[in-house]
């Protein structure tokens, strides 16, 4: 692949690279620092585009097309369809946390320029993205050395790199995780991730070991 | 009558894309209040043809599509004195002639012709593929492709200020 082409990919679909566009990207310098620049434009695109949604909107068309008062009467048998779909595969598959930290470890697998990046963040850029999703940190965790916006499967998710005492860390911010996930603990290919719903999705923490994911989360409050 | 997994299902839907159909439809509008009454126009219609919406991947495009429409529908005497495909080079020029005003990221956005934007609002807010957005809008996944690169270059020469022909330069060097 040569730059012309790599970089007419970038502005196509900056976050979808096949495996040529990322081989080229870790060969050439300036391409890699034109699709950095893209990235962050459409992370600044995303959040400009995410207007304030009006507060109980969901629950309003639910209410509309009268699902809300069926579900309170139906409770119980909705309840056992539930367990039968997801005995049976029907289940949507973004109720497993497991799932979310393997998915979790395999980006930061393959994005290991995450770490070797460093772009300057302003001085509140993690306590504010963290409040978005009512999170704030009990303990300063140290500075931000990445931020970019990427895909995860069907959303986005904002992944960070925490430059710790004890080594950079991951954080994956997921707003609009709507799954009902539980914790989770995974540990594959020399990480560990764990995910932790939150008051507005969900984040995933990925470390090189248990010890440090465990001492990220508990440094994060959640309200 | 839905079997309850089938609701079950539709709620997860609404939960899991409600709030960005309003964006998306809040940016084709302009207007919060037409924006709900749209999605929840939006969702009737879904939930109308829900029963035979079987492939659940598709769920999303097919959503954007009734969003889309149901835009349309409500617009359709305005649309038709809009040109999908406004001259970006006269946008850019206009950017760019007065440096002073700090343009952020939303006005630039709100500055793009309409349909730039719904190719970025529906890749970078939708997650649609290219494919996708063809079928959603229907058009070809070139002309798609073709809007999504002309809206960023146009997006990033309206941020940094410069002219769409430097930054057009850059990309093909």
């Amino acid at each position: 692949m040569n730059c012309i082409d790599f970089r007419r990919g970038v502005l196509i679909a900056p976050l979808q690279l096949d495996e040529g566009a990322r081989e080229h990207s870790l060969a050439c310098a300036a391409c890699n620092e034109f699709l950095q620049r893209q990235r962050e434009l459409d992370a600044g695109l995303y959040d400009a585009m995410r207007v304030p949604v009006p507060d109980g909107l969901a629950d309003r068309i639910l209410v509309a097309q009268g699902l809300r008062g069926r579900q309170r009467r139906w409770m119980w048998g909705l309840a056992a369809t539930v367990i039968l779909a997801a005995g049976l595969g029907f289940a949507v598959p973004r109720l497993s946390g497991e799932a979310l930290a393997h998915e979790a470890i395999a980006h930061v697998a393959e994005e290991p320029q995450s770490f070797r990046v460093v772009t300057q963040q302003a001085a509140h850029f993690l306590d504010d993205t963290l409040a978005a999703q009512g999170a704030r940190l009990g303990v300063a965790l140290g500075e931000v050395t990445y931020a970019q916006l990427c895909p995860m499967k069907d959303q986005k998710a904002r992944h960070l790199v925490v430059r710790t005492p004890d080594g950079p860390v991951t954080l994956l911010l997921m707003p609009d995780d709507h799954g009902w996930r539980r914790r989770a603990v995974v540990e594959s290919g020399g990480m560990t991730a764990i995910t932790i719903p939150t008051a507005r999705g969900t984040i995933a923490i990925v470390a090189s070991s248990r010890p440090q994911a465990l001492a990220i989360e508990r440094s994060l409050v959640l309200s | 009558m839905l079997s309850p997994s089938r609701q079950v299902q539709f709620e997860q839907v609404v939960r899991a894309y409600a709030n960005d159909l309003f964006r998306y439809l809040y940016w084709l509008c302009r207007d919060r209040a037409q924006a709900e009454d749209l999605v929840q126009e939006t969702f009737a219609r879904a939930w109308s043809g829900w029963e035979d919406q079987r492939d659940e991947k598709a769920a999303k495009a097919w959503l954007y599509t009734i969003a889309r429409r149901e835009h349309a529908r409500l617009f359709e005497k305005k649309r038709l004195d809009v040109d999908p495909d406004a001259d970006l080079e006269q946008v850019l020029a206009h950017g760019a002639q007065d440096p002073s005003v700090s343009l952020d990221v939303r006005k630039c956005f709100g500055l793009i012709p309409e349909a730039f934007r719904d190719a970025l609002l529906l890749q970078v807010l939708g997650g649609l593929s290219s494919a996708e957005i063809a079928a959603t809008t229907n058009t070809t996944e070139e002309a798609v492709n073709m809007r999504l690169s002309r809206a960023r270059k146009a997006l990033r020469a309206l941020l940094e200020g410069t002219p769409a022909q430097a930054r057009s330069r850059e990309t093909n060097r």
